[in-house]
């Protein structure tokens, strides 16, 4: 049984606490609340940083017996109430605080009294798959001959690598998990000019992971967060130290914080289409070209140029299709469309985290270089686009299932 | 059906065994359970609060009482149960206790005066003036 | 009458208050009414989503979930004080007294009542002690 160690404030209520729970006990975990003594004021003391309310010291003190090995626990979660300012810079500081004195998994989690165990499962089940496969997720280099297949809700990919390359890629469109699956597998030996047979280890991850993993009989079946992280930082050449890690989707985006490759906070959207790639599939209609044509029209635009009084899929693009009416370019539309929604993931998602730099985006949106103009505009970063960014999961099983061979 | 916490304050002589002697005199129908601190009396809403009022008058200042909020027991708040670290009020409790005995000294004496605290001001700038010149 | 005290889950105060002749309005009560509840189901407290809905009407939605849920609960206490007693600088407030930013709103909701209210400093001395007790029994005793 992995022991996930609870550090929070705010919890009980919010009436979450019981949802918490759930979330363990299905990825096979135990909540468990590290004992401290009530003098700790010198916990907080050496910690450095006093918070006024009594819930936060709390939890100094308990991430201090988790530091001092005073209490035995394998994973941490760190959860404070969304929107509490003192919550989340304690929240924040003490997962530094637990990178530098242990080594323990940790990931953390803004709650409001909506939150429900649903969405804490993919952080828990990234929790214990980070302990259960800690020397895995150490590796760096992919060796031998391995395929990853990554079967997305709307994509599905395929990448072999030899030798730490890529050698064979291929994409689809998702129709049936199998089909698209078995589509790009093909196109992607035809590039690397091999057979199946030549192939060593097999890793799925995405929501059709299980269906492959039996179907290729891969040694590695995973959820996405580990394998995308991993992916990523190894397209980036970003392996050691901090970085988050953007995906935009067309429905709904992650935004993942990592160190070392291996993730502590996630945050997924899916509520605002204004806040996804699906804002720019509708503008480029509404424009008459392709996305991606899109994407470079946007890069040669002024970003802020086109002022815009909704962020609305429906009432945004309005407001675009006028402004071309009262003269500003294309080009000017296009970049304004991307801002919008590069202020949206901003205002909507990335609050949750705290954005550490390098920022790698990856996806499909990462290669409309409009979108990643703005997110840097708005970021004030130059976000990193590694190659082959559309392939992260792919790459991710790609490297990781190396490790079964 | 409801809960009450007493606590014996550290400096009395009165144990928590002389306690539930007591309360098992009384002849009503509670749950009762021995704790480090002293007791926790479980029963209906109004044989409680009579109790209570009944341990007062035999031992006065000796006892405190409060009423929790959990059944004795109750998984949900038990330390054995929750995966270790105690109940956040038992902190609480504990700060509480430390002060029992000064409290049971004042209500035991019957003597309550107050006194007038003076509130910190900033030292006068003269004062701090004439200070800086002698000593800097 | 009765009083409100401030931390609501203090045993120091909710038996001095019943040893001087008044009713307390203390929050293990209130809790104790919702852990008992065989319809629901959300542990440890017992606390729902629509509790804490309910927290709105003493703070607006961008307050915390943790704050609402908070004043779900101290609200009604709040609501029927007649009196209340204060006292600032309690030491290691834990459970629900743990989120500063409540104990300051309820605080002010409990001045904002204008019912007769006592504030005092939690005492750190012998003499400190004796003052206390003295003024809570005086204030207690004047309140008819």
């Amino acid at each position: 049984m992995i022991k996930i160690a609870q550090l929070s404030c705010g919890n009980d209520y919010s009436g979450i606490q019981n949802e918490i729970e759930k979330a363990a006990e299905t990825v096979g975990a135990k909540i468990v609340f590290p004992d401290v003594d009530i003098d700790f004021d010198e916990a907080v003391e050496e910690f450095g940083f006093n918070p006024v309310s009594p819930g936060l010291k709390l939890m100094i003190a308990r991430a201090k017996a988790l530091a001092d090995k005073s209490f035995e626990a394998d994973a941490v979660l760190i959860a404070t109430c969304f929107r509490c300012a003192e919550g989340a810079l304690i929240r924040n500081e003490l997962r530094r605080y637990l990178q530098r004195h242990t080594r323990l998994p940790v990931v953390m989690y803004s709650f409001t009294e909506n939150t429900k165990a649903s969405v804490l499962l993919t952080r828990m089940e990234a929790l214990v798959t980070i302990v259960k496969r800690k020397d895995l997720l150490g590796r760096e280099r992919q060796v031998g001959i391995t395929m990853g297949l990554d079967s997305g809700s709307a994509t599905t990919k395929a990448v072999i690598m030899q030798d730490n390359k890529i050698v064979g890629k291929y994409w689809s469109p998702t129709t049936t998990v199998l089909e698209s699956a078995e589509k790009v597998v093909a196109e992607a030996l035809k590039e690397a000019k091999m057979d199946l047979k030549d192939i060593e280890s097999v890793g799925t991850t995405g929501y059709g992971r299980y269906i492959l993993g039996q179907h290729y009989k891969a040694k590695l079946v995973q959820e996405e967060l580990t394998v995308n992280s991993k992916g990523a930082v190894f397209l980036a050449d970003k392996q050691k130290g901090e970085a988050t890690i953007l995906d935009i989707g067309g429905m709904d985006n992650k935004a993942i914080t990592v160190m070392d490759g291996i993730p502590d906070s996630f945050t997924m959207g899916g509520i605002c289409a204004g806040a996804s790639g699906r804002f720019l599939e509708t503008t480029a209609k509404r424009l008459g070209v392709e996305i991606f044509e899109l994407g470079e029209m946007a890069a040669r635009g002024d970003l802020h140029k086109v002022p815009m009084n909704s962020y609305c899929t429906v009432f945004g693009i309005q407001g675009l299709v006028s402004a071309l009416a009262e003269g500003y370019t294309k080009d000017d539309v296009a970049a304004a469309a991307c801002r919008s929604v590069a202020e949206q993931i901003y205002q909507q998602q990335l609050q949750e985290i705290d954005v550490r730099f390098p920022v790698i985006q990856v996806g499909g949106t990462s290669l409309l270089k409009g979108l990643v103009k703005a997110v840097g505009d708005i970021l004030k970063t130059e976000p990193l686009v590694p190659q082959n960014s559309q392939f992260i999961g792919a790459v991710g099983g790609a490297l990781l299932c190396s490790g079964f061979i | 059906m409801i809960t009450r916490m007493f606590v014996i304050s550290d400096t009395s002589s009165l144990t928590s065994q002389t306690l539930i002697n007591y309360i098992i005199s009384l002849g009503k129908t509670l749950n009762i359970k021995d704790t480090c601190y002293g007791l926790m009396v479980e029963g209906d809403d109004d044989v409680i609060e009579n109790v209570t009022q009944k341990i007062r008058e035999k031992f006065g200042a000796d006892v405190f009482s409060k009423h929790r909020a959990y059944p004795i027991g109750d998984e949900r708040r038990c330390r054995a149960t929750r995966g270790g670290g105690a109940r956040p009020g038992y902190y609480f409790l504990q700060e509480e206790y430390k002060l029992l005995p000064s409290i049971s000294k004042v209500l035991k004496e019957g003597k309550f005066r107050t006194f007038d605290k003076k509130k910190k001001k900033p030292v006068d700038v003269d004062i701090l003036k004439k200070t800086i010149k002698e000593k800097v | 009458m009765k009083v409100f005290i401030y931390p609501p889950n203090s045993m120091i105060l909710q038996d001095l208050v019943e040893r001087f002749g008044h009713k307390p309005l203390a929050l293990a009560k209130e809790i104790e009414r919702r852990v008992n509840d065989p319809e629901l189901d959300s542990p440890p407290m017992n606390i729902t989503e629509i509790d804490v809905k309910v927290g709105l009407k003493y703070a607006a939605i961008e307050v915390p979930s943790g704050v609402r849920g908070r004043l779900a609960m101290f609200g009604p206490l709040i609501d029927e004080a007649e009196a209340a007693i204060i006292v600032n600088n309690f030491p290691s407030t834990f459970g629900c007294m743990a989120c500063a930013r409540t104990n300051e709103i309820t605080i002010y909701l409990i001045k904002q009542k204008k019912v007769p209210t006592l504030e005092l400093e939690y005492p750190t001395n012998d003499e400190e002690v004796e003052d206390f007790i003295a003024r809570i029994k005086n204030f207690l005793e004047g309140l008819k």
